[in-house]
């Protein structure tokens, strides 16, 4: 009877025990340091933090200047990403520093960057640093077509825009429908910038302007599309940094804003800015778009059990990597048909896609060159929106052995007609030199 | 009366704080001072007749027409490598010539929706604007662009509520030299920007084997080469070959032997080219020669003891005949 009695209470101990178990998982990686300018941020952006809340993140806010501040206790980061809304912050307080954020990023944090046109010179370089240039102070975006024109609104510096990157890696299959409204300060990414995604741009008719000087030419100028309004970047250490140029796209005003398009006329009951925002975060703190890779393996086709040490020219062989894609937690097959594998010495000899079965593996069968000498497996993968993928295996190639060689061919049967005859006709002479009378 | 004063001050304070909102501008976002201040009435934007002139690389006017925006001024005009269009027109704010804001032409890429080149319109005395974009500041945007571009003015200013655009024809770019390729902006746009590294595929060419004869050559020539051995056979069996010096008795078996000893040498040397190694072909070899050679001297040593009896009878028999 005591034992009944007290299972209810066991029963609810054991689920407390597995939900901190949980907890203490799901909180790997999802550590969250927000940093705002001034402490009205929380309340007007309630509502971007509350969806990281929502997503399993824990989202720790202070201010720009606390005294207290530390990413990392001795070699030990605290942090697994780090959210700066203080686009005028000119210093931040504590042990966080310019050269620590940078630092951050290069340890394989994320880092999340709003700006705004009076963007102070530390919150620029930042952006700089991670190859995101941000358009001269005191310049604004404006669009006088594109603009929100909603309750008799005629601000051309607050754009609406659906300028955004076609992604399924950020987006997944909900894109966001409604334009994104915008009121901020440009950035302009060359196109030898590789590491950068322009994940929202200008609409045609917009244009960034300092009504105090005179209008630079394009491409200088950055006008339509190349007015990048928010950039994603992913370091090659898979770091992620989004930078965008308005803090107030995050705010729940315009979250929850109805629009209408000056121009079109087109309205809206709800703008996408909660989509966009909630989309793009969860991307840079790594909660999509990212790819686990197994080892790479390679094997004889006509021996898949073993993974050779070298192989022999002209040999049929096989390369198999297992690729998982990781979203909100789960881990499924990731689907592509661009991952590409090299078979390299100096260059290239063999560049083919590999084949993907569906289920998350990848193999190519090819044929090895018939030129002998140490080559190397080599993947180099860049999909926007997902993980790098850079993989080396190197693999010596032997060329063949004397006894290896294609015999019996048919130029040779007169050659072995000749020896033939001549030993039968030693071994009869023998006979008939002897014995004949 | 308390009641009537009271409400008589709420209703100064109401009317107070009314008036105060009244006052405040209407905030939109939160900390950013707006740029301009709002228009205090809506502005209409607006524009005159457009004139339109084609320029060569060398700075002749090669056309020129006049007309208002929205008319095809330029219908598919081709525009070769130097050459420029000048857009020239007076922007208009309520009527007045103004110098808005924006002031830009737009060239649009019929192929590629979301590429488009710029150009500032620069303000000129008396009010005119002038905008030029030609070849070379369109490659300086958009890279090797060739097709149809769709061209059109824009005009706004945050005094006027909604801005003006129009078009003015269409221009016709030589297509790039590398062909159908993807054209290649200089800065990115959320529309235009690499998807992946996806590289051209490359298959290893392997070296083509050397060209050998039909087989039918080779039997040919192996025919040739087994012709003696054929000849030889003839030529034996038409010189009556037989075996009857063929020795009986232990002669016989040595005979045989030795015989045998050498059909197992030749048939080693065949063991050694099909499938041996020098390493087990040589012991073997040395064993069967051994054997050969000791086999081959009894042979012929009771071949030849045999020989000299019968010749040794033989001669007694003619002596006796004589």
């Amino acid at each position: 009877m005591q034992a009944c009695s007290k299972l209810p209470l066991l029963l609810v101990l054991l689920a407390a025990a597995l939900l901190c178990s949980n907890v203490a998982n799901a909180a790997e990686n999802k550590r969250v340091l927000a940093l705002i300018g001034t402490s009205s941020i929380k309340d007007s952006h309630s509502q971007f933090f509350s969806s990281l809340k929502e997503a399993g993140f824990s989202v720790d806010i202070k201010s720009a200047k606390d005294k207290d501040l530390k990413l990392k206790d001795f070699d030990t980061f605290l942090y697994d990403s780090l959210i700066v809304f203080a686009p005028k912050a000119a210093k931040f307080g504590g042990d966080i520093s310019s050269a620590a954020i940078l630092d951050f990023v290069d340890s394989g944090k994320n880092l999340l960057l709003a700006a705004s046109s009076d963007a102070s010179d530390a919150v620029r370089s930042l952006a700089l640093e991670c190859g995101v240039e941000l358009d001269d102070k005191a310049t604004t975006v404006y669009d006088h077509f594109s603009h929100q024109a909603a309750n008799g609104a005629t601000d051309p510096t607050l754009i609406a825009t659906a300028a955004v990157v076609d992604s399924k890696a950020i987006f997944g299959s909900s894109p966001p429908k409604a334009p994104i409204l915008f009121k901020g300060v440009a950035a302009t990414v060359p196109a030898s910038a590789e590491l950068v995604t322009v994940a929202l741009s200008g609409e045609a008719s917009s244009y960034s302007h300092d009504p105090k000087k005179a209008m630079p030419e394009p491409p200088s100028l950055p006008v339509g599309g190349t007015a990048a309004l928010v950039s994603l970047v992913q370091a090659r250490n898979n770091a992620r940094v989004m930078v965008a140029g308005s803090l107030d796209m995050f705010s729940n005003e315009l979250f929850d804003a109805s629009v209408k398009v000056a121009a079109s006329g087109a309205k809206f009951a709800k703008s996408g800015n909660k989509d966009f925002a909630t989309a793009v975060a969860l991307w840079t703190l790594g909660d999509r778009g990212v790819l686990k890779v197994g080892a790479l393996s390679h094997h004889l086709v006509s021996d898949p059990a073993v993974e050779p040490s070298l192989y022999r020219v002209n040999d049929e062989v096989e390369v198999a990597l297992d690729v998982h894609l990781v979203e909100g937690g789960k881990i499924t097959p990731y689907q592509a048909d661009d991952l590409q594998v090299s078979f390299v010495m100096l260059d290239p000899y063999v560049r083919q896609p590999m084949t993907n079965d569906g289920a998350g593996r990848f193999s190519l069968r090819f044929t090895v060159p018939d030129v002998y000498g140490v080559f190397k497996y080599v993947i180099d993968y860049k999909h926007a929106g997902y993980s790098y993928i850079n993989l080396q295996r190197v693999v010596p190639v032997r060329p063949f052995k004397h006894d290896e060689y294609e015999r019996f061919l048919a130029a040779a049967w007169p050659y072995y007609a000749s020896v033939a005859s001549t030993m039968a006709a030693f071994f009869m002479l023998g006979w008939v030199y002897l014995y004949s009378k | 009366m308390r009641k009537i004063s009271c409400l008589i001050c709420l209703g100064l304070l109401l009317c107070v704080a009314q008036a105060q909102d009244a006052a405040e501008p209407e905030v939109q976002a939160s900390s950013e001072p707006a740029a301009d201040s709002p228009p205090k009435k809506a502005s209409v934007l607006g524009v005159d007749s457009i004139l339109v002139t084609v320029y060569a690389a060398d700075g002749k006017k090669e056309s020129t027409k006049q007309g208002k925006l929205d008319e095809a001024l330029l219908k598919a005009t081709a525009l070769r490598s130097g050459q420029y269009v000048e857009v020239s027109f007076t922007p208009l704010l309520d009527g007045a010539p103004a110098k808005p804001q924006q002031a830009m032409l737009a060239a649009a890429s019929k192929a590629h929706p979301g590429l488009t080149a710029y150009a500032v319109a620069k303000a000129q005395k008396g009010g005119s604007h002038v905008a030029s974009l030609g070849t070379a500041a369109i490659e300086k945007q958009l890279g090797s662009l060739g097709g149809e571009l769709a061209l059109s003015l824009l005009l706004g200013d945050p005094a006027a509520p909604l801005g003006v655009s129009g078009s003015i024809g269409s221009l016709l770019l030589p297509e790039a030299a590398t062909g159908s390729a993807a054209p290649k902006p200089k800065l990115l746009t959320a529309g235009h920007q690499p998807v992946n590294n996806f590289k051209p595929n490359i298959a290893h060419i392997f070296r083509t084997p050397d060209k050998r004869a039909p087989a039918v050559v080779s039997l040919a020539f192996t025919g040739l080469a087994l012709a003696p051995l054929a000849l030889l056979v003839l030529y034996l069996g038409a010189l009556g070959v037989n075996f009857a010096g063929f020795p009986s008795g232990t002669a016989g078996l040595w005979a045989l032997l030795f015989h045998g000893g050498i059909a197992a040498l030749l048939g080693l040397y065949a063991l050694f080219w099909l499938r041996l190694d020098l390493a087990s072909t040589l012991p073997a070899a040395l064993g069967l020669g051994a054997f050969t050679a000791l086999t081959g001297y009894k042979a012929l040593s009771a071949l030849s003891a045999q020989r000299a009896a019968e010749a040794k009878v033989a001669a007694v028999a003619v002596k006796k005949a004589n």
